[in-house]
């Protein structure tokens, strides 16, 4: 039965929306001030030719990882965690993976949690949901390390920003080998979840934080680029290009080294061009890493119930909740 | 090659991103801490993950611009494919197979004691081992060229591991059924059950109600030496009212009444008189003049009757005449007594009744050979129940004698085989005057070391006491729903192979048996020999029309170039020499030939003039 309350509710959070994008800065604007802090650009659909002679013969790499949990509350879950780095030319090796199992009833994890929990000021269940997440990231900055040198790719695409990388020890080898190589490293950030446009395009709307995803909602057009750099750069040195890859109004964002900011132009025509049209934004071969590396929820029971014994699994890992038979 | 998803102890998924799965192949599982499991082939599936189903709406099937581009990074969207297939475990386990254990194509020794359960000198080589192609490497000296197989019209070379049935297992599990449609390759998969049975010889009494079951023709002219097979003198065809036939004075009531009622159904009241006008030691003419007299007598006055009974003379007149007064009261009307009167004379017509009865059979049998019995389905169907009888109850006779210990005349243990069994054994309310000879052999030939090896397009039209006994099933393509459904109560094929049987190539199928223990998917080995008649009816006509034709051109010939006012004389030559054309079909035939180009049509002048191309 629909609860009218619930309903009422809602629609008054709609009016609030409704009312919020009125009292935004017009496109126009928009597109006005970013212009003075930012360099607008039309990306490329580009020819096999010309992608052969930026790829000289190389392959694309992208590194995806996921993870999933089985069980109840907090500490009675499973963790799983897989990395997957995947070359786009066959050969004899194309693919490097990593996983690992981790369990808050482990001793060693368990610390673990502990010090990440007390050093973040945290509860020990959200500090163990972070401490996994922090695991796949380092899990697969290892793995793009791995796969820089074993596949020498000419650009090594990760997902996500490099903010959520760039913490790991790794991370320094990993910018001077991929400078080195010539390999262009790039993090794609397919939820821009930064607000830093309205400070700095000094469009700042009283009492409301604007996020960065409604300011560019709609703003560009299919195939347009803005590129913040050097001084402009709105995370740490990093080059940061916000682009509409598809029809979609809803822009993604792309990280790139500051040490490879003549390369960006380039590489944005690639993912422009790997970037089916009708689809969510995303360069189609990002989404193919992801499809193969995600742990659906099928995937990971189908894991558990043949790791643990069925004995262990109904002591530890069935929550009364999943007994729910109303 | 790994086993994914969720498995039990019966069937699992394996995938493999490499090599795609072949139905029906024998793959090992081995898991990291359990026993070794085989098992089988029985459903295969691709997919790429990457490329969904169309109506899915995916941008990557849509957006050639990004393949192009995928392309020129060095990937095709086809490597990742994945082969996925279904295995039905053939170990017995008690546990799930682990998800996750490698799949491998196993070593022939691994796997023979499941494909070879025994020697070939002790079965039939029917064929091969569908899936078993991979295991070519490992097969022994001895278990190789048994079964070529016949491919485009050619004999080619065995493919993969011989299907053996191990015959003398029928002891324990009788008689066999061959099933499948018209064209599905079932006459043929019979035609080398026999010619099996014929090199173990096996005596056999076949009944052939197509005239297609002969084995003198080699399939080809140029059948490889060490196939070709000569089965002269192990068999022998017997075409009823011919060679073979019943002998009038061994009949019984029961089986005279048989015979009437086959060429046209008997009232009960005719029953009634035949069995009543049949004596013993009657032969085929005292029996009709028997029937003469009584007829005589019902239609005409008695007294006269009488007087002319006994001006004709001969023995025992009294005694005979005494019988005709008894009979007079018992049967009443000439009707029926005509009405046999007319059945007889007709099986007397169609040579039934034969001195020799069947005592060629007999000898084929004591010779331990194949005896082809030739017939209409209609007079086979009689006919078998009478030799059936008399065969099967001289085969139990010397069994019981002998198991009660008295001296008998050996018979020895033989084999009935039939094409469109339904007709002799069929379902249902309709009782044929075969049925209960063959549901007898079928309950209890296994005592007497009789079995059947019954073929039929319709199982489900066949006797299903008869069917539940037939231990062994060979069923080739069947279409139609009604039996499919017999089928799958009545055999061991899982939901897959029912599935597959309507799409079945033409001499593929499967076998379902405990002698072999599973079903096993197999491809009938190439015949030895053929069937007369396998020319099609269509080519015989355009021989029989070429052949006129040529005698028509050849006649032509000598009134070229032909004036149209000859065309009388043409047909008055053909007419000498056998054939009889008119006026208007000899125009039609000269219009054909204008057609065709092998002659030119001339009007130029007052009359047509037929020329060969090229004269003047």
């Amino acid at each position: 039965m629909l609860n009218h309350e619930l309903f009422a509710a809602t629609r008054r959070l709609n009016e609030y929306f409704l009312h919020r994008e009125s009292l935004f800065p017009t496109p126009a604007a928009r597109r006005r001030n970013l212009r003075k802090i930012a360099a607008f650009s039309r990306l490329q659909r580009l020819s096999s030719g010309q992608i052969s002679m930026i790829s000289q013969g190389r392959p694309l790499v992208a590194v995806d990882g996921s993870r999933a949990e089985y069980g109840g509350i907090y500490p009675y879950k499973v963790g799983v965690v897989q990395a997957l780095a995947k070359s786009s030319q066959s050969g004899e090796i194309d693919r490097l993976r990593e996983s690992g199992v981790y369990c808050p009833l482990e001793p060693d994890l368990a610390r673990e949690v502990t010090l990440y929990a007390e050093q973040h000021r945290l509860e020990d269940d959200e500090a163990y949901r972070r401490l996994l997440g922090e695991k796949m990231a380092h899990m697969e900055i290892r793995l793009a390390l791995q796969a820089l040198r074993v596949f020498k790719p000419f650009m090594l695409m990760l997902d996500g920003g490099f903010l959520l990388f760039d913490r790991f020890p790794e991370w320094g080898r990993l910018v001077d080998e991929s400078c080195a190589a010539g390999s262009i490293l790039v993090g794609v950030i397919e939820e821009v979840a930064t607000s830093e446009l309205t400070p700095r395009t000094g469009l700042e709307v009283p009492g409301i934080r604007v996020y960065d995803r409604e300011f560019l909602y709609g703003l560009l057009d299919e195939g347009e680029a803005v590129v913040l750099s050097g001084d402009n750069a709105i995370k740490r040195n990093y080059s940061t290009v916000f682009a509409r890859l598809a029809s979609r109004p809803q822009a993604v964002a792309c990280d790139f080294l500051a040490q490879q900011t003549e390369l960006v132009g380039q590489a944005m025509n690639i993912i422009y061009s790997l970037t089916p049209s009708q689809g969510r934004g995303i360069p189609s071969w990002l989404d193919f890493v992801d499809r193969e590396v995600r742990l659906t929820r099928q995937a990971m029971e189908t894991v558990i119930k043949n790791g643990l014994d069925p004995a262990v699994t109904e002591r530890f890992f069935t929550g009364n909740r999943q007994r729910r038979g109303l | 090659m790994q086993v994914v998803g969720r498995t039990n102890e019966r069937e699992v998924w394996v995938a493999s991103g490499t090599r795609p799965f072949r139905l029906n192949e024998l793959l090992v599982l081995e898991g990291y801490d359990q026993e070794k499991a085989i098992g089988e082939v029985v459903e295969t599936y691709s997919l790429n993950p990457l490329v969904p189903l169309v109506d899915e709406g995916s941008p990557y099937l849509v957006d050639q611009s990004v393949v192009a581009t995928l392309q020129a990074i060095g990937y095709e969207l086809d490597r990742d494919t994945v082969y996925i297939g279904k295995i039905r475990l053939i170990s017995e386990m008690f546990y799930p197979v682990k998800t996750g254990s490698q799949v491998r194509v196993p070593e022939f020794d691994e796997v023979s004691y499941l494909l070879l359960p025994s020697s070939p000198q002790r079965s039939l080589a029917l064929g091969v081992i569908l899936g078993t192609e991979n295991l070519d490497g490992g097969l022994p000296e001895e278990l190789k060229g048994l079964a070529p197989l016949l491919h485009e019209g050619r004999v080619i070379e065995q493919q993969g591991v011989p299907f053996l049935l191990d015959f003398r297992s029928m002891q324990d599990y009788p008689h066999v059924g061959v099933f499948g449609g018209s064209g599905s390759g079932k006459s043929f998969g019979v035609r080398v059950l026999i010619e099996e049975f014929m090199k173990k010889r096996v005596p056999v009494v076949a009944f052939d109600p197509h005239y297609e079951m002969s084995f003198s023709e080699p399939l080809l002219p140029d059948l490889p030496p060490n196939f070709a097979e000569s089965f002269a003198s192990c068999c022998q065809t017997l075409t009823v009212g011919q060679d073979i036939g019943v002998r009038f004075d061994l009949l019984t009531e029961g089986d005279l009444c048989n015979l009437l009622s086959a060429v046209s159904p008997l009232s009960e009241a005719m029953e009634a008189a035949a069995r009543a006008v049949l004596m013993k030691n009657d032969t085929l003419d005292t029996f009709a003049e028997r029937l003469d007299h009584l007829i005589g007598l019902l239609e005409s006055n008695e007294h006269e009757y009488r007087q002319e009974f006994f001006r004709q003379g001969g023995s025992d007149r009294e005694r005979e005449w005494k019988r005709l007064k008894v009979l007079q009261s018992q049967v009443g009307q000439p009707a029926s007594l005509r009405a046999i009167r007319w059945r007889l004379y007709a099986l007397r017509r169609e040579g039934v009744f034969h001195d020799s009865g069947i005592t060629r059979i007999e000898e084929g049998i004591r010779n331990r050979q194949v005896s082809v019995v030739r017939g209409s389905i209609r007079m086979l169907r009689v006919y078998a129940s009478y030799v059936l009888r008399h065969l099967y109850g001289k085969r139990r006779e010397y069994r019981d004698a002998v198991q009660k210990g008295r001296a008998a005349e050996s018979f020895p243990p033989f084999l009935v085989i039939t094409d469109e069994a339904h007709n002799f054994a069929p379902k249902g309310d309709y009782v044929s005057p075969s049925l209960r000879e063959f549901r007898e052999i079928a309950q209890e030939g296994r005592k007497y070391g009789v079995f059947l090896v019954l073929a039929t397009q319709r199982p489900a039209l066949l006797d299903d006491t008869i069917n539940a006994q037939l231990n062994t099933k060979i069923i080739f393509r069947t279409v139609r729903s009604t039996d499919l459904s017999v089928i799958s109560e009545e055999t061991d094929l899982g939901r897959e192979e029912i599935r597959r049987l309507p799409y079945l190539t033409s001499g593929f199928g499967f076998v379902s048996s405990p002698i072999v223990g599973r079903t096993v998917a197999v491809r009938i080995r190439a015949a030895k020999t053929r069937s007369p008649h396998q020319a099609n009816p269509f080519d015989e006509l355009e021989e029989i029309s070429d052949a006129r034709t040529s005698l028509i051109r050849e006649v032509l010939k000598r009134y070229m170039p032909l004036n149209e006012t000859y065309i009388n004389d043409v047909l008055r030559d053909l007419e000498a020499r056998g054939m009889r054309l008119n006026r208007a079909e000899m125009e039609g035939l000269l219009d054909q030939l204008v057609q065709k180009g092998e002659l030119v049509r001339d009007d130029s002048s007052f009359v047509t003039v037929y020329r060969e191309p090229g004269s003047q």
